[in-house]
């Protein structure tokens, strides 16, 4: 009679520890998730933090930011522009390595994280191509921007054009050494600023 | 009751297994041709300066696979004393740098479809320099392999785009194309290609 009934547990007690185990696993499975980093993470692209003036080694070659300037006024190669904030120049100078590369990602990233992009023709940046390895490109951006967005602001750069291929790759991020001082100060500037040109070779001793 | 082991159990699924686990990474890597083989020049020709190469690749446009055969020489590294295609009169380049012409000799078929190249010099440490058309520095034809008054047919890559039927390509040309590198750079590799992942490449004496 005893060995009958232990005979009939025996699946049932089978059919159960399985059933436990795969519980355990996907409960276990999930705590894990919970501690690895998102997927949003671990795409995120390297920051790169450097100042103005000082050299900056990336990736795919070194990039030093010059003093920027701003007015409410901007003389550019495709026009004269005026806004109601603030116009910042900012000068570049790249130097690729290994192989020929573009910037073709240029933006100013406000204290608040609000991000405005140059590249269209009231912001307009241009590096005429990728730059020669060993060979410095000079350019300059000009990007406009509310008053309040100058204080504390940040120029990102990264070599391609969208933002979402900047993924595990390094992104340069400046801190221009803005206050807001200087944003009062060019907020009432109207003599403008000019947009120069892109040339290849060093910039002449100011 | 003869006991049957665990090897014996199992043999299909093990020998399944190895089957199973290259199909499933087959099947994961689809973008392995596209991303990373096509990426870049991966099967080099090569061939050394002075001496005659047979080069043939196929590309691709509207009307489908498109072959491409020549032949091509690499005739030595003269210093620029001019742009090539005369955009500009005259080179003026930044301090620190200087021209490299690249004299290249073709032998093709005059209705082959070769303006789509890309030309670059490699220099002692690996560091590579492109023909570049627009840079500030230099203007200059926008391809560096064909002549450039008589630039032969094109690729039929966008419907409605059609290009000026002008003087036909003769089927025996020399290019001399200018590459801006630094001054104190020696070019040991000059490469030629119509789109990875072939490419030419002509080693420097």
């Amino acid at each position: 009679m005893r060995h009958r009934r232990r005979a009939g547990w025996r699946p049932i007690m089978g059919t159960v520890s399985v059933g436990a185990l795969l519980v355990v696993a996907l409960a276990l499975g999930q705590a894990v998730e919970r501690f690895l980093p998102s997927r949003d993470d671990t795409l995120r692209p390297f920051e790169r933090a450097g100042v103005v003036g000082e050299p900056l080694s990336l990736r795919y070659g070194t990039i030093e930011v010059g003093q920027p300037d701003g007015s409410t006024v901007l003389h550019a190669p495709g026009g004269v522009y005026s806004t109601t904030g603030v116009y910042v120049v900012v000068p570049i100078t790249f130097t690729a390595k290994g192989e020929p590369q573009p910037l073709a990602y240029v933006a100013i990233r406000d204290a608040e994280g609000r991000v405005y992009r140059a590249g269209s023709r009231r912001n307009p940046w241009s590096m005429l191509g990728a730059a020669q390895p060993g060979i410095p490109r000079q350019a300059q951006i000009a990007v406009e921007l509310p008053v309040d967005a100058v204080a504390g602001a940040q120029v990102v750069l990264a070599p391609r054009p969208n933002d979402m291929d900047h993924r595990r790759d390094d992104v340069a991020v400046v801190d221009l050494g803005l206050t807001a001082t200087d944003a009062q100060e060019w907020a009432t500037d109207d003599d403008g600023v000019t947009l120069e040109p892109a040339y290849d070779g060093e910039r002449p001793p100011s | 009751m003869n006991e049957v082991g665990w090897w014996r159990r199992n043999r299909w699924g093990l020998i399944g297994l190895p089957v199973v686990l290259l199909a499933a990474l087959a099947a994961s890597s689809y973008h392995v041709e596209d991303w990373w083989w096509l990426a870049r020049p991966r099967v080099a020709v090569p061939a050394t300066e002075g001496e005659w190469v047979h080069f043939t690749d196929i590309r691709y446009d509207r009307s489908g696979d498109v072959p491409i055969e020549l032949s091509a020489r690499l005739a030595g590294l003269e210093e620029a004393v001019e742009p090539f295609g005369g955009v500009d009169d005259e080179l003026n380049l930044p301090t620190g740098t200087k021209g490299v012409a690249v004299v290249l000799e073709f032998q093709v078929a005059a209705d082959m479809p070769l303006t789509a190249c890309r030309l670059s010099v490699v220099g002692a440490d690996g560091t590579e320099y492109a023909y570049q058309y627009a840079p500030p520095s230099i203007r200059q034809a926008p391809s560096p392999c064909v002549p450039p008054d008589r630039r032969g047919p094109e690729l039929d890559l966008f419907e409605g785009l059609e290009f000026a039927d002008g003087d036909p390509r003769p089927e025996e040309w020399a290019v001399r194309p200018v590459v801006v590198i630094p001054d104190d750079v020696e070019i040991v590799e000059v490469r030629l290609t119509w789109g990875p992942p072939r490419h030419l490449v002509f080693q420097v004496r």
